[in-house]
């Protein structure tokens, strides 16, 4: 078995709020292979965003990681000094938020900023950074990227920002893409091509890819492992096609049902998943899904289930996922 | 039906029309200086769009950002005025209207039955206003019954949207944000509209939300028998709530038709794009289809390029001399199906749908 390259070991994060302790993060494990593209779904509040901030160490009071480890490389990335870490980050690492501005200056030059980052990173003369940093910008197809290094933030368009932050990203070679929305803030169209450039590069660096997506339709679409989360837990993992043939977890096919798609019949009714999902201040005793679960049993209200495998690559954590995975199906 | 109606549209519709768009012209203008403010420039949000919605049906504008969709929405609404054509809306009782023109009774009668619902459930509700003071308002201000049967209509529109009596005395930041949607949703239905405009009411709700609401809004559909003009950028929530579509592209529409049409047969090779683009939730699908990925950025709408709009990004090669001079006019290639395009593409070629 391959080493994993990220490897998350009972990861808990909490929020100190004045109604109380959030756990937004409760006990999740999993890891991600050299390479892998993992796709982490849910809706707002699942943890999924805070998951991937507390490996990157960017988790900031009121919150804390109270627990866990992240070995990345065999090192822990949770017991790491922060100017380690910090040399750790954009360079082994590197991240994409949904917002380009969140990782763009806007008083620095778009030059000034890729030359200042790769000089950080890399041994490289200023000289050599500026070749590096145009053709950065030349592979996420901005045209005339050498005078474009000149130009500042604004002057570029939404999804052309989001394309100059992909190749900062990219341009010290990660081995580890974090990207949280990337394409979220964006049309259509142009989140088509973002994705396309993101995850082509990805591949011809052999990075691998952590995309944290709310549409279970971007994910179907890039990625080859799927993670669910619900309420700061981890319910699923498990290769694409098996996630959405044949979901594991009953939330991941309330999931799926409750989306409209181009391929189905569109004056289908759609099966939403009723209620909502359970305050993290005082969430439900047993498996948090359980008072919007059909399946729910007495055993499911009284012990919380652990994520255990299901045959093949798959792990689910549900009472009844045995039974389940060779039952449960979409209903399309 | 023509392919383009003159500005000076006549001003009937047919019987089963609720709403009829002509024309519809709207610009804002483009002003600097910090102190004294001039006018540089004009920026044309909607360039003379036309389109039409049925009695009991949904009728969905689908767009990326910047193409006019939310600027007609509001038009329709009354919330702006337009520049040039007319909106033509239909009582179920009394004449035709002209939205531009409305006034008096008239304007009384459209503000009675022309509703919209928001994208934003948090941000169109007054937070200091307790849901039920805020699905009463329309009553209030429209001097409709006394406080005892505001109440019971306000008990009424809770159940009608899937609330509990008990959320009447909340206010909007104890609700979860599909809650808060239902309550604009009750709030927009207290007047008994029969035209409701839906500015991409389920953008900003989470999927299992979306899906409540979505059959929340068809339930409310069928019962009450409304109208729908259902704004949104979502291909799939379009393709699920839609009668019939109009797919707009800076300003101008550039493929309209029944909603089987244009998904299954699309011709303008903008729609055929966006299609290709639309994530499917389903990796199969994912890995056999074709993904037409467009060059370059959307053009400024302060300098829109000349004839066809969508030519600086088309992927048809040997776009020619007519694209750049020609303005396309919505021609109907089938019936009911109209597409503004001097090439438009063959529908056998779509390998690139579901």
């Amino acid at each position: 078995m391959e080493q994993p390259l990220l490897d998350v070991r009972h990861l808990r994060t909490v929020y100190m709020t004045d109604a109380g302790l959030v756990r937004a993060v409760d006990d999740v494990s999993f890891d991600l292979r050299p390479g892998e593209r993992l796709g982490v779904v849910g809706e707002s509040g699942s943890g999924k965003s805070a998951t991937a901030a507390s490996i990157m160490g960017l988790i900031e009071p009121p919150g804390a990681v109270v627990g866990g480890q992240a070995w990345f490389k065999g090192r822990d990335l949770l017991d790491m000094a922060e100017d380690e870490l910090s040399q750790i980050r954009g360079r082994d690492i590197a991240i994409i938020f949904q917002d380009p501005m969140t990782a763009l200056d806007p008083v620095f030059t778009i030059g000034d900023q890729m030359v200042e980052t790769l000089r950080a990173h890399l041994d490289v003369t200023r000289r050599e950074a500026v070749e590096i940093a145009a053709q950065a910008l030349a592979d996420v197809h901005i045209p005339n990227p050498r005078r474009r290094l000149d130009d500042y933030p604004h002057q570029f368009s939404g999804g052309m920002r989001q394309r100059v932050v992909i190749a900062m990203a990219l341009m010290c070679s990660p081995s580890l893409i974090i990207a949280d929305e990337p394409t979220t803030a964006l049309d259509v169209t142009t989140q088509a091509q973002v994705m396309d450039l993101m995850l082509g590069l990805a591949d011809e660096r052999g990075a691998a890819v952590m995309l944290i997506a709310h549409d279970l339709g971007v994910v179907a679409g890039f990625c080859e492992t799927v993670q669910v989360m619900y309420a700061g837990k981890l319910v699923e993992r498990s290769p694409v096609d098996d996630v959405y043939r044949r979901p594991g977890h009953p939330y991941t096919r309330g999931l799926l049902d409750s989306v409209s798609h181009l391929g189905a019949d569109g004056d289908r009714r759609l099966r939403s998943i009723p209620g909502m999902p359970p305050s993290l201040l005082d969430p439900p005793p047993g498996c948090r899904f359980h008072p919007r679960c059909d399946y729910a049993a007495d055993v499911c209200r009284a012990i919380e289930p652990e994520p255990v495998p299901v045959g093949g690559e798959r792990l689910v954590a549900c009472h009844f996922a045995k039974d389940l995975t060779a039952t449960l199906e979409t209903s399309r | 039906m023509t392919a383009t109606h003159p500005t000076t549209a006549d001003q009937t519709l047919a019987p089963d029309v609720v709403l009829g768009v002509r024309g519809l012209v709207k610009r804002y203008p483009v002003r600097q200086g910090s102190f004294i403010r001039r006018t540089v420039g004009w920026v044309e949000a909607v360039s003379g769009i036309d389109f039409e919605v049925r009695r009991g049906t949904t009728m969905s504008l689908v767009g990326e950002s910047g193409c006019g969709k939310s600027t007609t929405a509001r038009c329709v609404v009354g919330l702006v005025g337009a520049d040039a054509g007319s909106i033509l809306f239909r009582p179920p009782d009394g004449p035709v209207i002209d939205v531009a023109r409305a006034d008096g009774e008239h304007l009384r009668t459209l503000r009675r039955q022309v509703q919209i619902v928001f994208q934003d459930p948090f941000a169109s509700l007054n937070p200091r206003m307790t849901v039920a003071q805020i699905v009463a308002e329309p009553l209030v201000v429209h001097g409709i019954g006394d406080r005892h049967s505001r109440n019971e209509r306000v008990r009424e529109l809770l159940e009608l949207v899937g609330l509990a009596p008990r959320h009447a005395g909340r206010r909007p930041a104890q609700l979860s944000g599909g809650q808060q949607q239902r309550v604009g949703i009750a709030r927009a239905l207290a007047l008994d509209p029969s035209l409701v405009v839906l500015d991409e009411p389920v953008s900003a709700l989470d999927v299992s939300v979306q899906a409540q609401i979505l059959n929340l809004l068809s339930d409310l559909q069928e019962r009450l028998g409304l109208t729908y003009l259902f704004i949104a950028h979502d291909l799939s929530v379009v393709h699920h709530v839609s009668d019939d579509v109009a797919v707009m592209y800076l300003g101008r529409i550039v493929e309209q038709g029944p909603r089987d049409t244009v998904f299954s047969r699309p011709r303008h090779p903008y729609t055929q794009a966006l299609l290709s683009a639309a994530p499917v939730p389903d990796p199969e699908v994912e890995r056999v289809r074709t993904r037409i990925i467009l060059e370059g950025d959307l053009p400024s709408p302060s300098n829109p390029p000349s004839g066809c709009r969508f030519r600086t990004r088309c992927p048809v090669p040997g776009a020619e001399e007519m694209c750049a001079s020609e303005v396309p006019a919505l021609t109907e290639l089938e019936p009911g199906h109209r597409v503004a395009c001097h090439h438009p593409q063959d529908a056998a070629d779509a390998t690139f749908l579901v």
